[in-house]
């Protein structure tokens, strides 16, 4: 009986959490503009998490690096799709989209009027775009390990920030008081501290975890930075066996303090907190139903309690295949307008 | 096979052979076959060092020119970007103008170890009387790093506003005087060559020469100079050792407006790309062309060593072993393709001589000779390369008939 009881008590708890999740989940306001390496921006309203269907409403068209999106099989490779310019990341500054290529070139697309500029030649092969404490854009380059800084007013390249250590970096994170910022290498495996004053490599952090990374993000509070490690390979880009994970790495004392392993159908690119820090954004590739989607992780319990499909909605609709990569469209950075 | 072949009865039997007359007999026998191959051989050894040396020459030309100019970064305005990199590298003559201030405003950037201003005049093609474009310079002698080498181990002190000192491709010698918009000014020296028009057909003059000259202008020239003092035409800059120059180009483009920092290496990158289709095209007609020269090689190889089953065999049954047999086709072959090889060099050497002069003109590139060294290097290469595929081609038809009885070798011969 006493047994009973508690297994029911627990069920109630579990069902009770599970609507206080979804619930917090819908209590997210704002507009999310997923980065696809088709040069296309999904957009996903965030009260709604409704599923993107519509190739019209639903998507940004910063370059034609995809031209899967127009209905054909397409039979390009990677480096076609660099060199026209797939999107990786982006960021927001004043309704203004800065959307970071893989072609190294930056573009911006006003969210009020949808007018895109000419791409501006910046770095080599961008990942992700960060406002910097300076209000500058970092756009990390994958190609030569650079950090670029991009002034979003004067729309000009201000810097070329060498990693020390770093070979194809992709996400770049400050700590609050601006003394520190961590950069991740994807290859590498690695995330450097650096000091932000002398712009020195202070500590390498390294896990057998990390084989491969993507993007990174500093916790609302400062205290700690989650490192996406797909680990879609191994070192020397052999094929990957270790799990799709959330690496939280303490800022006081840059050590990895956890492991959030995540769903094999969510190897993920890039995560983003809600502004009050209670859920997660999470972004990934789905190898098993070829498809990209966000995961929306309740940050306390570590739960990922809902899943949106990103790509397929609209591709399948337009009959669209994509051919490389393991068939599963690559999606990674997202940049949100919250409104709440 | 003829008379240079020994055999000694006395005692064991003993054959003694001299295989490069051997050698060189057989090729006498068939003077038509032998004249084709070694045509075939010369054409491609003299087509691949031509153009290895032509390609070398134009790559000596960038090295020493960037290096002879001392900078990193190039600043200009940025509407004068692509007659900056023609100036540097065809020496076209061109004048732009910007503000002196941008040198101030360079100097402070972090990054810059040192910046020093140039002036780019194009003198009217009526002011003087050489047959040559004549492009001038004027420099900082206090800040610069371009002509200062030159100076310091010439002239031993900075130039007088009316002295001028000369690049090698322009007529004149230390103390003839050249009239340039109304001033007359000596000259006080001749740099080297670099094979960089802008520096061989270049007058360098002091940027006080140069105000000066254009101030004169208004009232001594048919044609007057409209530059004030407070303007320049490019500010050259040297970076520290702990900034790239393209990391310091980024600052100078963000923090100055309308000017344009290139740095020497995307210039030279920019020549280098223009060759690269050249390039490409040539390493794959050579290598085609090397395969092709091969195949027909070792064919007639092939043919020769067929032809003389039966001498071999004779020569096999009189004594003479594998080494010997090997040894006078493999000379025949390494005869064809050293006389071959050093011919085609001799030609190609003479060719790009005489055209050099048209394709340059075409290209508008800088071009200096390898030095001596360099020179031998890429002759004894390429003629070692030819050897190398003469005894390629002919080693396996060698192998082929050696391996066989000497019985064997003669009745198939019949």
């Amino acid at each position: 009986m006493m047994k009973k009881s508690i297994i029911v008590m627990l069920v109630i708890l579990s069902i009770f959490g599970l609507v206080v999740a979804v619930q917090a989940a819908n209590e997210l306001k704002g507009t999310m503009y997923v980065s696809g390496h088709g040069g296309h921006l999904a957009i996903v309203d965030l009260a709604t998490l409704k599923e993107p269907t519509d190739i019209e409403k639903d998507r940004i068209v910063i370059t034609e690096a995809g031209s899967e999106m127009e209905g054909k099989i397409a039979g390009m490779d990677f480096e076609a799709v660099k060199k026209s310019g797939g999107s990786h990341g982006s960021t927001i500054i004043d309704k203004t989209l800065y959307v970071g290529l893989l072609n190294g070139s930056v573009v911006t697309y006003n969210l009020t009027t949808g007018k895109k500029s000419e791409p501006i030649a910046v770095g080599k092969k961008f990942c992700d775009a960060v406002v910097g404490p300076d209000g500058n854009i970092y756009l990390e380059d994958m190609a030569d390990g650079h950090v670029y800084i991009f002034d979003p007013k004067g729309l000009k390249t201000v810097d070329k920030m060498p990693v020390e250590g770093g070979a194809a970096v992709c996400g770049i994170a400050w700590t609050k008081n601006h003394k520190k910022a961590y950069v991740s290498d994807m290859p590498q495996g690695k995330v450097f501290v650096i000091d932000w004053k002398t712009k020195k490599t202070i500590k390498t952090i390294t896990d057998p975890e990390m084989t491969f990374l993507h993007q990174l993000r500093m916790t609302n509070d400062g205290k700690q930075v989650w490192v996406t490690a797909a680990n879609e390979f191994d070192p020397g880009l052999k094929p990957g066996t270790h799990k799709s994970q959330i690496i939280v790495i303490d800022t006081k004392t840059d050590k990895i303090v956890e492991h959030i392993v995540l769903p094999d159908t969510l190897r993920t690119h890039d995560v983003k907190f809600s502004p009050d820090g209670k859920t997660a954004l999470i972004s990934g590739r789905d190898y098993a139903s070829k498809d990209g989607s966000i995961g929306i992780m309740d940050v306390k319990t570590r739960k990922i309690v809902k899943t949106v499909s990103i790509c397929a909605g609209c591709h399948k609709a337009a009959g669209v295949q994509v051919t490389i990569d393991a068939g599963a469209p690559l999606l990674c950075g997202m940049a949100i307008d919250w409104k709440n | 096979m003829h008379a240079a072949v020994y055999f000694i009865p006395e005692g064991k039997p003993r054959i003694v052979m001299n295989i490069p007359t051997v050698a060189l007999k057989n090729l006498k026998r068939k003077i038509t076959r032998t004249w084709l191959l070694f045509a075939i051989v010369a054409v491609v050894s003299g087509t691949l060092f031509t153009a290895t040396l032509f390609l070398k020459s134009i790559n000596n030309a960038l090295k020493l020119g960037t290096y002879r100019l001392g900078a990193d970064i190039l600043v200009v305005p940025a509407s004068a970007e692509t007659r900056a990199k023609a100036a540097l590298l065809s020496g076209e003559p061109t004048d732009f103008l910007m503000d002196r201030s941008v040198l101030d405003q360079v100097r402070k950037i972090e990054g810059v170890k040192a910046a020093t201003p140039q002036l780019f005049l194009k003198p009217s093609s009526f002011s003087c009387c050489f047959n040559v474009d004549i492009f001038l310079v004027a420099f900082e002698p206090e800040t610069d790093f371009t002509v200062k080498p030159w100076l310091e181990k010439n002239l031993n002190r900075p130039p007088a506003p009316n002295e001028i000192i000369t690049g090698r491709e322009i007529p004149v010698i230390t103390g003839d005087e050249i009239s340039f918009f109304g001033t007359i000014f000596s000259v006080v020296g001749t740099m080297e060559p670099t094979g960089m028009d802008f520096f061989d057909r270049t007058g360098f003059m002091s940027l006080e020469g140069a105000y000066r000259m254009a101030e004169a202008s208004k009232l001594k020239a048919l044609q007057p100079l409209d530059i004030r003092r407070d303007q320049v035409s490019i500010v050259l800059v040297q970076v520290t050792e702990d900034f790239t120059s393209d990391r310091v180009a980024i600052r100078i483009e963000h923090d100055l407006p309308a000017v344009k920092a290139l740095t020497s290496d995307t210039v030279i990158s920019t020549v280098r790309k223009q060759l690269s289709g050249l390039i490409h095209a040539i390493i794959i007609i050579s290598v085609i062309l090397w395969f092709i020269v091969l195949l027909i090689m070792a064919f007639a190889f092939y043919m020769i060593v067929s032809e003389r089953r039966r001498e071999i065999g004779l020569l096999r049954a009189m004594g003479a072993n594998q080494g010997h047999i090997a040894a006078i086709i493999l000379t025949e072959a390494s005869l064809l393709s050293t006389a071959g090889g050093t011919v085609g060099v001799l030609l190609g050497f003479g060719l790009l001589m005489s055209v050099k002069d048209l394709f340059l003109h075409y290209l508008k590139l800088p071009y200096l000779f390898p030095s001596s060294v360099d020179l031998i290097i890429l002759t004894v290469g390429a003629i070692s390369l030819s050897i190398l595929t003469g005894l390629l081609s002919a080693f396996l038809p060698a192998l082929a008939i050696i391996r066989r009885e000497p019985y064997e070798a003669i009745r198939s011969a019949e």
